[in-house]
């Protein structure tokens, strides 16, 4: 436990001493808010309205950004430039590797959420009770759970950390267009949306957006959890199997 | 439970494809001494240590560590050694004293400060406990990566290639270590490409070519056996040594199979 503990530490640190990640965890998502809460307010619509729909949006591509974007392969990372092998060298068991690194993370996308909601409340005027905040920051810890595991085993199943890199991009963006988070799903074809309504990032966001603001939810909230346990029992499985210690090339 | 045979190597075969890297290894190397393994780039000495530490399966045979089975037992083996590999990154975040503390509490050890500049300063490292591993020399990364190796006070402590590229203090300074590490009582398994460290440092040392051990024995006992003659005027200026080993097997190797080398274990 102790030792656990020292691990999560030591990753905790590593990754607030990171000017680049840091540009991810923190400016990114709140420069996005600022950005299209802004945007939205000639729009007619009751400026808190549009921010809360919003901001449910932001946590959710925060959480996203967490697992999919930025560094989130930074264990492969690791892995290729040689760090990873005398770690393997020493009695610890991957499990404890990728839970500190988990709990690490989500430590920082619960930080994150925080501000977001914080910058949502003093901008533009959005009023959250606490019965609306606890839920909301269950779900966001259960998204944060699956996106890191999800990031975790595209980062497991690839050659390389760039090509890891590349292929979390390669899902990031349509995640991030299609998913209903920031732009609205009407805008696309009938079949697109059906299909894109069944993505981790869709059924997060139709978890979140309910609990934040008065929209319905397109599925009933065991639908959006199995599926989001789902993705997150797929990942950890792809982890287990293919999670390697040294670069393959 | 106490065993004199602290590493145990029974008829090892570690193969990459189809292409053997070792090649039916015996190998016993015993409670306190200091082992040194001699051989050309691509030997199969970073292979061998590898498979020791459990890193890399063996395709046949077995490999027992102060009496348990690497291949049963892989977390007990590891909790028992010492590791330094011969290529090594750190985390580029983590200021050096930070690092010791990581890497002790993966052997569920939890120096104080004290302890841990105590450990730096072993290895001349007392003035870079603060710095990042990016602002160390390679010399410097080098021995931090040894007095990682030691963090966890292992028994048996395998080092590869601890003294290449290090200046000639550092060197002796990583010698006086090792000597250090085995008056203490550990059994120190390591590489070297210098003869003179195998034969200052070492109790036994065994050349390795082609995965196959071609010669094993304590340095003096392999000079009386391998080494050939020096001409009169050589032998008025030095004494034979490993080197002179080392060129002789080396050489022969091409002609003959490597087997008829193996000298009767000192
Ligand atoms: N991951 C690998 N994949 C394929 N072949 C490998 C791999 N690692 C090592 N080899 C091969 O195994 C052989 C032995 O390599 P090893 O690193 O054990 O040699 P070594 O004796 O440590 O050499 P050096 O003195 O250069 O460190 C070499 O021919 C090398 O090319
Ligand atoms: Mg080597």
């Amino acid at each position: 436990m102790r030792r656990f503990a020292i691990l999560t530490r030591m990753f905790g640190l590593m990754n607030l001493r990171d000017r680049e990640a840091l540009f991810w965890y923190f400016v990114f998502p709140i420069g996005l808010l600022l950005v299209l809460g802004a945007a939205n307010l000639g729009s007619g619509a009751a400026p808190g309205v549009v921010a809360a729909w919003l901001m449910a949006g932001v946590l959710v591509m925060n959480i996203m950004t967490a697992g999919l974007a930025g560094d989130a392969t930074w264990l492969a990372t690791m892995r290729d430039r040689g760090v990873l092998p005398r770690l393997r060298a020493a009695p610890l068991p991957v499990t404890d590797l990728v839970a500190a690194y988990t709990v690490v993370r989500l430590g920082l996308v619960m930080l994150q959420s925080a501000l977001i909601v914080t910058v949502a409340m003093v901008v533009f005027g959005v009023r959250p009770g606490w019965d609306t905040l606890i839920p909301a920051m269950l779900v966001t810890l259960v998204g944060g759970v699956v996106f890191l595991l999800l990031g975790q085993a595209l980062a497991a199943a690839s050659p390389t950390a760039s090509a890891a890199n590349v292929l979390s991009n390669m899902i990031y963006f349509p995640l991030l267009f299609l998913s209903n988070l920031v732009i609205g799903i009407d805008a696309f074809p009938d079949w697109l949306e059906r299909i894109a309504q069944w993505s981790p990032a869709a059924l997060l966001v139709d978890l979140l957006r309910p609990i934040l603001t008065s929209d319905q939810a397109l599925h009933a909230v065991w639908i959006n959890l199995a599926g989001l346990l789902g993705y997150g029992v797929l990942a950890l499985l792809v982890v287990a199997r293919w999670f390697r210690w040294e670069s393959r090339v | 439970m106490t065993h004199d045979v602290m590493i145990d190597i029974q008829d090892l075969r570690v193969k990459f494809g189809n292409h053997t890297v070792v090649d039916g290894l015996s190998l016993e190397i015993r409670r306190g001494e200091v082992f040194g393994l001699l051989g050309p780039n691509g030997a199969g000495k970073t292979t061998i240590l590898a498979a020791i530490q459990g890193l890399r399966r063996p395709n046949a045979g077995t490999i027992l560590v102060d009496g348990l089975d690497v291949a049963r037992e892989p977390f007990a083996v590891k909790r028992r050694l010492g590791v330094q590999l011969q290529k090594t990154a750190f985390f580029p975040m983590l200021r050096v004293k930070e690092m010791v503390a990581l890497f002790a509490a993966l052997y569920e050890q939890f120096p104080s400060p004290q302890e841990i500049a105590a450990l730096l300063a072993r290895f001349g490292l007392e003035s870079k406990a603060e710095a990042r591993p990016g602002q160390l020399s390679g010399g410097q990364q080098q021995r931090l990566a040894l007095a990682l190796a030691v963090v966890n006070s292992p028994t048996i402590v395998l080092l590869d290639e601890p003294t290449t590229g290090l200046d000639p203090q550092a060197k002796r300074g990583v010698w006086g270590a090792i000597e250090r590490l085995r008056d203490e009582g550990r059994t120190v398994l390591l590489t070297t490409h210098s003869m003179e460290e195998a034969q200052v440092l070492c109790d036994r040392v065994g050349i390795i070519d082609a995965g196959r051990l071609v010669a094993l024995g304590t340095p003096a006992a392999l000079i009386e056996r391998h080494a050939p003659p020096l001409a009169a005027a050589e032998a008025a200026r030095r004494e034979p040594n490993l080197e002179d080993v080392f060129l002789a097997l080396a050489g022969r190797r091409l002609a003959e199979p490597a087997e008829d080398y193996v000298a009767d274990a000192a």
